[in-house]
């Protein structure tokens, strides 16, 4: 009973939290959008419109939403080891790149084993990314931070020189891109609204959190992340958990950037990211690096941003000012997930409570 | 339960923005008004980079002229390709994808909105679908006359070339402008470099001051954004720029020789006019200098004689006597001079 209602009052808190950094952030990005001279009633109604709307809309974000929370998830994980896993990027190109190559080499296949050997292919190649730099980490000592960014630009480079040679496409006249996979290969949308990614996304966050709370990897991955010297000392093998979550994290950009694949863009260029794998750090960020907090963060980021790029040209809103309406919001997801703001707004709640009853 | 934060969390966003709505103004959507023909367009990068997406979005304010109502989304990344254009489509009469790349977009979404005219711009290919226009612009032609005006001026015979990246669209200009100079100036040679990036105005610099330092003295870029840094390097260095896209003399009006036109814009507006009129027909279209959508603008800071030789070149690539290296053509390899 008690149990239940602090997880009561914990989900209200964060019902309540979220609300007030999106009350801010309209109210902050309201400044920005009043200086464009953008009418800010049809603006508001055109971003609820883009994100939410119809079926349509909500199938884009969700769409939106799915290589950003994929990737969030392994950042998530890497966070409560205390791991910085900022080689998103670099690990969604892998996974791109090794599901496009299964699904192009296999392509006499039927659709649906296709689909399953490109994630499959995408987990391999943005795990074996991730576990680059786990393996530096555990046998070298090499810091995370410095390996995970510089593989970034190798998997790039190694994506845009194989997209510009090897594995181009022949008829599209020298543009740097691979063929276009199968149609049988997309993901479908399930009832016209869901796309199979966004199942995958909730599949996967389920799967992270049973790991981290139910697990005994989960036990080791939260007691290095308490602390080093404390897990070595209580008998942690400090270097395989490193390892593991360096490996689980690029797994999971791994499959973000099959999904992408397989669920939007449909082939492979060196334009595949726009940057996800640094939204996913944010992301995580917001999400206070669980499973489920992440997921709702990435969803949340997903809505945002389609219904802000789709209200940018319905109620003319500047692309630079749309983006700074993203950050805005962004940025106040952020500071209301802060443990002092959390704590501000817990004490502020009791005494509330204590002066009506009063 | 912890499903129920995150129903709770999406709740909380679409109560606030539903309150927000209401407190908002009351005006309807306002996409109902009369029967303009409405033109949306998606460009890949920003509208004001002074080359490639600048002439688009000039070709949509033709539109507007023209009488269409317009809107435009800028700076799309190439995920979000598709969805803006069926957003587009859903919504407008035209859609127009600006450069090669949409081509393909194209003929994944026309099919399901077959009352609505999509065009893209720079793609050769000939569109499947009947509700699909290709317009591609002859702009090897400009590059041949822009080669005669450097082969001319050029006292080293070294004539630069920076473009931003190896598309064959691009590769087949720079052959032109090489093919152009040479009809000219038998020892030119063309230096090419291509920069990877159309944004990056400092690596242009960069490009140009050590093009300028190798005895390059006459410098032409296709770069757009990255170069405005070109003629800016050149201007430093003390050697000839010449412009692309559009007039870019003010730029630096000591250094520029001359700029080739490329008229995306007119194109497009063409285009609007046939959908206004009721006339506009899927297919593909090329145009180059016969109608002025290709062109060098007039020669100056260039030796005698410079301009008489532009102008005679412009005839005899019209009447076909001189042999322009186009995309659909044979392209040299790059870099291999042939002298």
């Amino acid at each position: 009973m008690r149990r239940a209602l602090a997880g009561q009052s914990e989900a209200v808190g964060l019902i309540v939290r979220t609300l007030l950094a999106l009350v801010g952030a309209a109210l902050v990005g309201s400044i920005f959008l009043a200086i464009d001279g953008v009418d800010l009633g049809f603006a508001y109604q055109e971003i609820f419109e883009q994100s939410f709307g119809s079926s349509f809309a909500v199938k884009n974000s969700l769409i939106e939403a799915v290589p950003i929370t994929l990737v969030a998830l392994g950042v998530a994980v890497a966070f409560r080891a205390g791991i910085f896993n900022l080689g998103g990027e670099g690990q969604i190109y892998m996974g791109a790149l090794f599901a496009v190559l299964v699904v192009l080499g296999l392509s006499g296949l039927p659709g649906p084993v296709l689909i399953v050997l490109g994630l499959i292919g995408g987990a391999i190649g943005g795990g074996l990314w991730g576990g680059v730099a786990g393996a530096l980490r555990s046998r070298l000592g090499l810091s995370e931070i410095i390996t995970t960014i510089m593989l970034n630009f190798i998997a790039f480079w190694i994506v845009s020189y194989l997209v510009r040679g090897p594995i181009q496409d022949p008829d599209g006249a020298g543009y740097p891109y691979t063929k276009e996979i199968p149609a049988k290969a997309d993901l479908p949308t399930l009832f016209g609204t869901i796309p199979l990614g966004a199942v995958l996304l909730v599949v996967a966050a389920v799967v992270v959190w049973i790991l981290l709370e139910r697990t005994k990897t989960g036990i080791s991955i939260k007691s290095l992340g308490a602390g080093e010297a404390a897990g070595r000392f209580s008998g942690l093998n400090v270097e395989r958990t490193g390892f593991a979550v360096l490996l689980i994290a690029g797994v999971l950009g791994g499959l973000a950037g099959a999904a992408s694949l397989l669920g939007n863009e449909g082939r492979l260029s060196d334009f595949f990211s726009p940057g996800w794998g640094f939204v996913g750090v944010m992301t995580a960020l917001i999400g206070r690096g669980t499973a489920i907090g992440t997921l709702v963060a990435g969803l949340l980021i997903g809505f945002l941003n389609n219904g802000i790029t789709g209200a940018q040209s319905a109620a003319g809103i500047p692309t630079s000012t749309a983006q700074i309406l993203v950050g805005v919001f962004v940025l106040f997801l952020i500071i209301v997930n802060t443990d002092i703001v959390a704590t501000a707004l817990r004490r502020a709640a009791s005494s509330l409570k204590g002066g009506s009853r009063g | 339960m912890q499903i129920g934060k995150a129903v709770g969390a999406i709740a909380a966003f679409a109560v606030l923005a539903s309150g927000i709505v209401a407190c908002g103004s009351s005006d309807d959507n306002g996409s109902s008004g009369g029967d303009k023909v409405k033109v949306a367009m998606v460009l890949p990068g920003p509208i004001n980079d002074e080359g490639f997406n600048q002439s688009g979005y000039e070709g949509l304010k033709q539109c507007e002229s023209d009488g269409a109502e317009i809107t435009y989304q800028e700076k799309t990344p190439v995920p979000d390709f598709v969805k803006s254009f069926e957003t587009l489509a859903q919504s407008n009469d035209v859609v127009i994808g600006h450069g090669f790349e949409f081509g393909e977009i194209a003929h994944q979404v026309a099919p399901d909105y077959p009352d609505v005219d999509f065009v893209v711009t720079s793609n050769p290919l000939d569109p499947e679908d009947d509700n699909v226009q290709h317009l591609m612009p002859n702009s090897s032609q400009g590059a041949y006359l822009a080669g005669v005006a450097a082969g001319k001026t050029t006292t080293s015979n070294k004539i630069g070339g920076i473009a931003g990246f190896d598309f064959p669209v691009l590769e087949a200009q720079m052959a032109a402008l090489e093919a152009g100079a040479q009809s000219v100036n038998p020892q030119a040679t063309v230096d090419t470099v291509y920069l990877g990036t159309f944004d990056d105005v400092a690596k242009g610099k960069e490009a140009a001051r050590s093009q300028a330092a190798s005895g390059v003295d006459v410098i032409y870029h296709i770069a757009d954004a990255a170069g405005v840094g070109v003629i800016d390097g050149a201007e430093e260095e003390g050697v000839k720029a010449i412009g692309w896209g559009v007039d870019q003399s003010s730029l630096a009006p000591k250094t520029v020789i001359a700029s080739q036109i490329v008229d995306q814009a007119k194109m497009i507006g063409d285009s609007c006019q046939q959908a206004i009129d009721g006339d506009w027909k899927g297919g593909l279209v090329v145009d180059g200098l016969q109608s002025g959508i290709v062109e060098l603008t007039p020669v100056k800071n260039a030796p005698a004689g410079t301009q008489e030789a532009v102008d005679k070149a412009r005839k005899a690539v019209i009447d076909g006597s001189a042999d322009v290296p186009s995309i659909g053509g044979d392209i040299p390899g790059s870099g291999e001079g042939s002298n």
